[in-house]
């Protein structure tokens, strides 16, 4: 008799210390503390690569009429960009402005970005439409935020290029006038 | 007498399996900065990022008389993060990427398993792998995806907390 009571009692010790079992369980911990910074970023490039719009100012085909301004490039520019800012920071733009030598007197040279493609990103820039180009620099996107382009033709905003006559009376004959264009992203 | 005895052996059984499993890591975590640079005005992050530095993981015994008694016990392997400055939409991902050196060693791999594929890692523990025995230098592998200039300029930081139990 008093053997079953002291198997009873081991018993019971024995399954309360298997209940008790999760309780006695331990556990350890490591860490990895993961930290890194992404800084701001503003890139601008002109695709393709190589370009130059050329145009001709021709005399009218009619006595008397205006001469005629043709664009004979045929390709198609395009602006991408990279932009990176901190939640707090301001929005950008890109600017434009002739860095190198002078539209030719009576000329005026205009610059129209498009909408932005679509592909890229969200919070891509807007177009300011058609900016008559000098040598201050004048904005032709804004409200660039934190986004991308794509690279490449097609991506980002095609550029229009415009070369109109402003005053007949100061154009004079030439050979060919040089001038280099300039796009810089800045903050609003 | 013998009823106390039992009773004794019993509650040493329960003492060392209640012994507490130990994990050790080694190395720390950096991420290239030329990963946060764009090479080309347009282009964006690489959407999957690893970390380049190396992290092992060791699973140990806290006790002598465990570890010579004990040495298949099994463990699991769960994790999480703490965030100390982050965004939803960067997740961190981690991956085991080997067996490590069982401390008995048998040439025998087989004591660890799962964790082998890329998982996210949440602000809720979850299981990652798991094994038996003790175990050093299995390394694994931290990566951010889903990563975009678009997320903007920005310090993250956070903890990942590794936690062992007995399985």
């Amino acid at each position: 008799m008093s053997m079953n009571k002291g198997l009873k009692i081991t018993l019971i010790i024995v399954i309360a210390l298997w209940l008790a079992k999760p309780a006695f369980s331990q556990s350890d911990n490591a860490n990895i503390n993961v930290r890194f910074s992404v800084p701001e970023i503003a890139v601008v490039d002109i695709e393709p690569d190589y370009n130059n719009i050329e145009f001709s100012v021709n005399a009218s085909a009619s006595p008397g009429g205006e001469p005629v301004v043709e664009n004979v490039s045929n390709e198609s520019v395009w602006i991408n960009y990279s932009s990176a800012i901190r939640l707090t920071g301001n929005k950008r733009m890109i600017n434009v402005q002739i860095s190198d030598n002078d539209v030719p007197p009576g000329i005026s040279f205009y610059i129209e970005a498009s909408a932005a493609s679509g592909l890229g990103s969200a919070n891509q820039g807007i177009s300011t439409g058609k900016v008559r180009v000098t040598h201050e620099p004048r904005p032709i996107i804004t409200g660039i935020g934190s986004c991308y382009t794509g690279d490449g033709v097609n991506m980002g905003h095609e550029l229009h290029y415009f070369l109109e006559i402003s005053d007949f009376t100061k154009i004079e004959s030439a050979a060919n006038q040089v001038f280099t264009v300039m796009y810089t992203i800045t903050d609003n | 007498m013998k009823n106390l005895l039992g009773i004794t052996l019993v509650f040493l059984a329960f003492w060392a399996n209640a012994q507490q499993m130990e994990i050790q890591l080694d190395g720390v975590a950096m991420f290239d900065g030329n990963n946060f640079m764009v090479s080309d005005a347009g282009s964006d992050f690489s959407s999957n990022i690893e970390c380049e530095s190396s992290l092992l993981l060791s699973i140990n015994s806290g006790d002598e008389w465990d570890e010579r008694n004990n040495p298949n016990r099994k463990w699991k392997i769960e994790v999480r993060k703490e965030d100390m400055n982050w965004k939803d939409a960067v997740k961190l991902e981690i991956v085991r990427k080997g067996n490590g050196m069982w401390q008995n060693n048998k040439g025998n791999s087989g004591h660890i398993y799962n964790g082998t594929n890329y998982q996210a890692i949440d602000n809720t523990s979850s299981y990652f792998f798991g094994g038996k025995g003790l175990i050093t230098d299995i390394p694994i592998q931290l990566r951010l995806s889903g990563f975009s200039i678009a997320n903007g300029a920005n310090d993250y930081e956070t903890n990942v907390i590794l936690t062992i139990y007995d399985d």
